[in-house]
């Protein structure tokens, strides 16, 4: 475990245990009020969710996304959808906030890679990769009202992946029609891949309160 | 307390995304000549497959901007590869379709701070200047078609309409030329797409028991090595995605790096069958795969990548082109993964009474006893390590008569002395845990764990 993912695990986890400690909402508190939520942001492009606020410090979220580009079929496409769920906590301070979720993000790319060549032959025509992260998510932010009811939020924080993985699919015309041989296998790398840290970006979350 | 957690989460997120490589390391290649000198002889680090900007798929098939100039900047990347990975003799190999158009003063790719070797008045190899330390590489021109031929001393034939053909050819005819007239070693390359019979039938100098290109293309995988075409793909591609910086592509090799049996039933058929044959290891670089740059802002598949990689070592008598071509003709060296490290100390040889017969060469036994010896190598001392221990493994093999070989000694760590009274061919190979470069590897670190093929020597051969 490098020093990067064991300080991003000790900061998770204290915050796990600092929220815990300081949140007994559902002792004092057996209401919610429920804000549903629209947010643009990295890498899910588009996300909605809702959160569930109390009146202690602490609030809770789930929402996710999924976006496909193009919409149509073609051999360049995109993909990602990702679920998250978690809990914000405010310290009363300007609207700043820290939140730790949990989440699970598929990354999807099709793409056209005949330009990889050796000596003149394309290695492949395409490839599909889908990548499969499970990861934590801490993250700081602030939130504050544009009006009595609606909200405007922005944060910043990083997928950490907890566990990942991925596949490959090649298009070889003529090479081969076995599957097998076009289905790839390799799971170091591909879990790599897929298990890199990840910034998460709000660039703007606008949240309604409902009575 | 309660302000604590957040700087906690700040320093981790800020940590999370700064870079974290591991530490940093020499991606030079020592001087061979520091790697020891078996029986008095000196090492030369010596690559036979290579493609310069003059091959029409070299350099993004743009090696020839202007038809006729090599490409500036794939050009130094050629010489930059001969000068860090301390290249003592680097034959070329181009394909033909440019290649048979130029002059053979052209296909040495001189610069203004180079020497030319003349032989009747013929420039025939390239002394590269310009390295640091006063090292000086030699550059032999050669081309690759069916056939490959190594250190030409000039054309087969001065017009080009005539000598094109015999360089896509593969007749007795072409490679008598070749040694002949041309001066030439003349070997196989991409031997797992070549039958046996017809490797007897050319009766090479050498051919090839390991090609890079072989390794890692889909197509070659599948119809040759009859491995899965795309499997260790990903291995290769996760170099390319890697915004953390986190990996030494110095090291991608290790995630693919495998010489398929087919080319030991091969070379074991052609020994059994009386051709003593050299092996070598073919690098076939062109710079012409991923044009991205890894982590350490060179291309993935950069010539001084690829050239550090893999090596044959050969041991000659001086450091000049005719003490290369008669160590590579006779199989006196081995190939060497170098990029698992310098291997220092290595030797392989036969003492019958007060006869040494070392590696390449043809001695009787006379009816007694032979004393084979496989010097365990060390890693040499600069060579990128952390602080694990790597296991190097030694294995004697004997070319058995029905064209397979049997482990006859093996040890971990120690020379092998082996006592025959046995004839045959015999070639040793020395394999690598190594451990050593564990901190270098990042994510892949498993590999460490790995044992890897390090060191194939050519035989030696035991009459009786």
């Amino acid at each position: 475990m490098t020093l990067r993912s064991r300080l991003a695990a000790v900061a998770a986890l204290l915050l796990a245990l600092h929220l815990s400690f300081e949140s007994p909402c559902y002792a004092e508190n057996s209401s919610f009020i429920y804000a549903p939520e629209f947010g643009v942001t990295f890498p899910q492009p588009i996300r909605i969710g809702v959160e569930a606020r109390t009146d202690t410090k602490v609030r809770y979220f789930f929402g996710g996304g999924y976006i496909k580009y193009p919409f149509s079929e073609s051999t360049h496409q995109f993909s990602v959808m990702s679920f998250e769920g978690g809990a914000r906590y405010f310290p009363h301070f300007y609207g700043l906030y820290a939140g730790l979720g949990l989440g699970y993000r598929r990354v999807g790319v099709t793409t056209n890679v005949s330009a990889f060549q050796i000596e003149g032959q394309a290695i492949a025509t395409s490839a599909s990769l889908a990548l499969n992260t499970i990861y934590l998510f801490p993250s700081i932010g602030i939130n504050f009202g544009l009006t009595k009811k609606l909200f405007i939020g922005f944060d910043i924080g990083v997928q950490y992946a907890l566990a990942a993985w991925g596949s490959l699919n090649m298009n070889a015309d003529g090479l081969t029609t076995n599957p097998n041989d076009l289905q790839v296998d390799n799971g170091p790398a591909m879990n790599r891949v897929a298990g890199l840290l990840v910034p998460e970006i709000t660039l703007f979350r606008l949240s309604w309160v409902l009575d | 307390m309660k302000s604590g957690w957040t700087g906690l989460l700040l320093t981790g997120l800020t940590v999370g995304f700064s870079t974290g490589c591991g530490p940093s390391y020499d991606n030079t290649l020592p001087v061979a000549a520091v790697l020891g000198s078996p029986r008095g002889y000196t090492i030369a680090r010596t690559t036979t497959h290579f493609h310069s900007p003059i091959s029409w798929d070299a350099c993004d098939k743009n090696g020839l901007p202007d038809g006729v100039t090599p490409d500036p900047t794939c050009l130094a990347d050629l010489k930059n590869a001969l000068c860090k990975n301390k290249i003592d003799f680097m034959f070329l190999t181009d394909h033909p379709d440019h290649m048979t158009g130029f002059e053979f003063n052209q296909l040495l790719v001189p610069g203004p701070s180079d020497t030319l070797l003349y032989s009747g008045g013929v420039p025939y190899a390239n002394q590269v200047g310009g390295c640091d330390g006063g090292f000086t590489p030699t550059v032999f021109p050669g081309f690759e078609g069916r056939l490959m031929a190594l250190g030409m001393m000039n054309h087969v034939d001065p017009d080009p309409a005539v000598r094109g053909p015999m360089y896509t050819g593969e007749t007795l005819d072409t490679r008598n030329k070749l040694r002949d007239v041309s001066g030439a070693l003349v070997a196989i390359p991409h031997t797992e797409s070549r039958t046996v019979s017809y490797m007897q039938a050319l009766s090479p100098d050498a051919i090839e028991i390991y090609n890079f290109h072989a390794n890692v293309d889909p197509k070659i995988r599948k119809t040759d090595l009859h491995e899965p075409p795309f499997q260790d793909l990903p291995g290769i591609l996760t170099y390319l995605i890697d915004p953390y910086h986190e990996l030494n592509a110095d090291f991608m090799f290790m995630n693919f790096f495998n010489v398929n049996q087919i080319y030991f039933d091969d070379w074991d058929q052609l020994i059994a069958g009386g051709l003593k044959v050299t092996g070598i290891g073919g690098s076939d670089s062109h710079e012409n795969v991923f044009k991205t740059t890894a982590a350490d802002g060179e291309r993935l598949d950069g010539h001084r990548r690829i050239a550090r990689f893999m090596s044959n070592h050969y041991l000659v008598n001086s450091m000049d082109p005719a003490s290369i071509k008669d160590a590579i003709k006779k199989g006196r060296g081995w190939v060497v993964i170098e990029g698992l490290g310098s291997p220092q100390g290595m030797d392989f040889y036969a003492t019958v009474a007060s006869t040494t017969i070392g590696v390449g060469e043809t001695g009787p036994l006379s009816g007694g006893n032979a004393v084979i010896t496989v010097k365990a190598p060390t890693l040499y001392n600069r060579s990128p390590r952390g602080t694990g221990i790597p296991i190097i493994r030694l294995e004697l093999r004997k070319v058995m008569s029905d064209g397979t070989d049997m482990v006859v000694a093996r040890s971990i760590g120690s020379d092998i002395q082996y006592a025959t009274a046995t004839p045959g061919a015999y070639r040793a190979e020395i394999y690598i845990t190594p451990r050593h470069l564990e901190p270098f590897l990042g994510d892949f670190s498993d590999n460490a764990d790995k044992e890897f093929r390090w060191i194939i020597t050519n035989h030696l051969y035991l009459d009786p």
